[in-house]
């Protein structure tokens, strides 16, 4: 029993990591309409940015955020200026298509790109705290991994107010809801477009840094983390950040829970079955609108 | 040009089906509105003016729009297009599918947005208000301008009375 309460408290750990990596799919699927399949060769690209940080510069890990989380909406801008920003121009259909094509080309160039420079070795982050444990009512909490789950959901819930209460921030649902009345009510839907590109790049560098820190990172974790992140988003459906954080933390339980009841190799396979269930059941996700 | 450029410059449209944001609520609309700089900077008069106009509007302010019926709907649309503070306002068939009293408080709403010194450009199927509300009409069939003028001289047009007011009128 006790040991199966430990793998659904490991499981809600890495599920806010699920949710966080999913916001940033969610919030440029659901503006631009383009699905970005590279967004886990972006998480990556985070966690080696927060591994050569700690490596080389001596940065405390969680510290390294404050480095990576520009450079990675930094990325964002290059990203959309170079790549996606002709893709938005064609109707909603070609986009879908046209931005797969990109993000596939895109996550197999990243992928090259890191095993070229960094090897193919997995990396993790060794800091003084890192074996640091808390243990409530006899389970075992990593202390990396709780301050993880801590800074997702700030993060996710930073966003939620900026989404809300930011002038652009509302331009950005506005524009993700209806672009053409977006358009006539005075709204530079080119530039909303771009913000919530860079901010989806920014979401998965901080997811990054946060995999990086509690788990490892190596070349091939890309494809893994943009298959969890479209299960939350299918799980959670469109619209709704905190709804997307609690999507993850679901996929993170079920996780734990079926490699619990049928063995750790069929963990994978339970959000693949989500995945089919909810597109069946409830098209629109469970906090979809 | 872009679009937002040409709403900065003073041009508004109320698209037909009113084309809200669906989960976002009166206020954000109206605050969508004066999205540009020139609005913005006259922001709070322009709410107090909407406000004046459709007190409906301040009452549900923090009401989602999906909640509302067509025709206070339409007072979103009419609202939001009113808060990029327009010199010219256009407005595709404000009157569809929305209840009759609301129709006659949206024209009449029409008439005193016209009077505050906004042109209106209006397309309307309901010739006997679009008439009696405009000064002067256009008479479009299969795309083509088939009679204009004062309204006033459209209204007692034979033709026009025949084609759009029906017999009723014409007798009357």
């Amino acid at each position: 029993m006790s040991a199966l309460a430990q793998q659904i408290v490991l499981g809600i750990l890495i599920g806010g990591l699920y949710g966080l990596a999913a916001a940033g799919l969610s919030l440029v699927f659901g503006v631009l309409k383009v699905l970005n399949v590279a967004h886990g060769e972006l998480i990556m690209l985070g966690g080696y940015a927060a591994f050569w940080a700690v490596a080389l510069l001596g940065m405390d890990p969680f510290g390294s955020l404050v480095l990576v989380v520009p450079l990675s909406l930094l990325a964002g801008v290059v990203l959309y200026g170079a790549l996606f920003g002709f893709v938005v121009r064609a109707n909603e259909e070609t986009r879908e298509k046209n931005s797969l094509l990109i993000g596939f080309g895109l996550a197999l160039v990243l992928h090259a790109l890191a095993v070229r420079l960094w090897t193919a070795d997995e990396r993790s982050i060794v800091t003084p705290y890192g074996g640091a444990v808390i243990t409530v009512a006899g389970l075992s909490i990593p202390v990396v991994r709780l301050l993880s789950l801590v800074i997702a959901f700030a993060v996710i819930g930073g966003l939620q107010l900026l989404l809300t209460h930011w002038r652009w921030g509302k331009a950005i649902r506005a524009t993700a809801e209806d672009w053409q009345a977006a358009l006539l009510t005075g709204i530079d839907v080119r530039r909303a477009y771009l913000l919530a590109f860079a901010m989806g790049t920014g979401l998965a560098g901080t997811a990054g840094v946060l995999v990086s820190v509690g788990y490892s990172v190596s070349p091939s974790i890309g494809l893994e983390w943009t298959l969890k992140a479209l299960i939350v988003v299918v799980l959670a459906g469109l619209g709704s950040m905190i709804g997307t954080f609690v999507g993850g933390i679901l996929l993170g339980v079920a996780e734990a829970l079926s490699a619990a009841a049928f063995g750790g190799p069929y963990r994978e396979v339970v959000g693949l079955v989500i995945f089919v269930v909810v597109l069946c059941a409830r098209p629109r996700g469970l906090f979809g609108r | 040009m872009g679009v937002h450029q040409i709403v900065e410059r003073g041009l508004a449209m109320v698209p037909e089906g009113r084309r809200l944001f669906a989960g976002m609520t009166v206020q954000e609309h109206l605050d969508l509105g004066a999205f540009t700089p020139r609005a913005r900077a006259v922001r709070p008069a322009s709410l107090a003016r909407v406000h004046a106009l459709f007190p409906f509007l301040h009452e549900r302010r923090r009401h989602v729009v999906r909640s509302l019926s067509g025709g206070q709907q339409q007072m979103v649309a009419i609202g939001r297009a009113l808060m990029s503070n327009p010199r010219l306002l256009m407005l595709d068939e404000p009157s569809l599918g929305i209840a009759p009293r609301l129709v006659r408080t949206i024209l009449t709403a029409l008439a005193e947005i016209n009077r505050a010194g906004v042109a209106v450009l209006l397309v309307e199927q309901n010739v006997q208000a679009a008439l009696t509300l405009a000064h002067r009409a256009y008479v479009l069939e299969s795309g083509r301008i088939t009679a204009e003028g004062p309204s006033a001289a459209l209204l007692s047009d034979a033709h026009v009375r025949r084609a759009y007011l029906g017999p009723l009128a014409t007798r009357a």
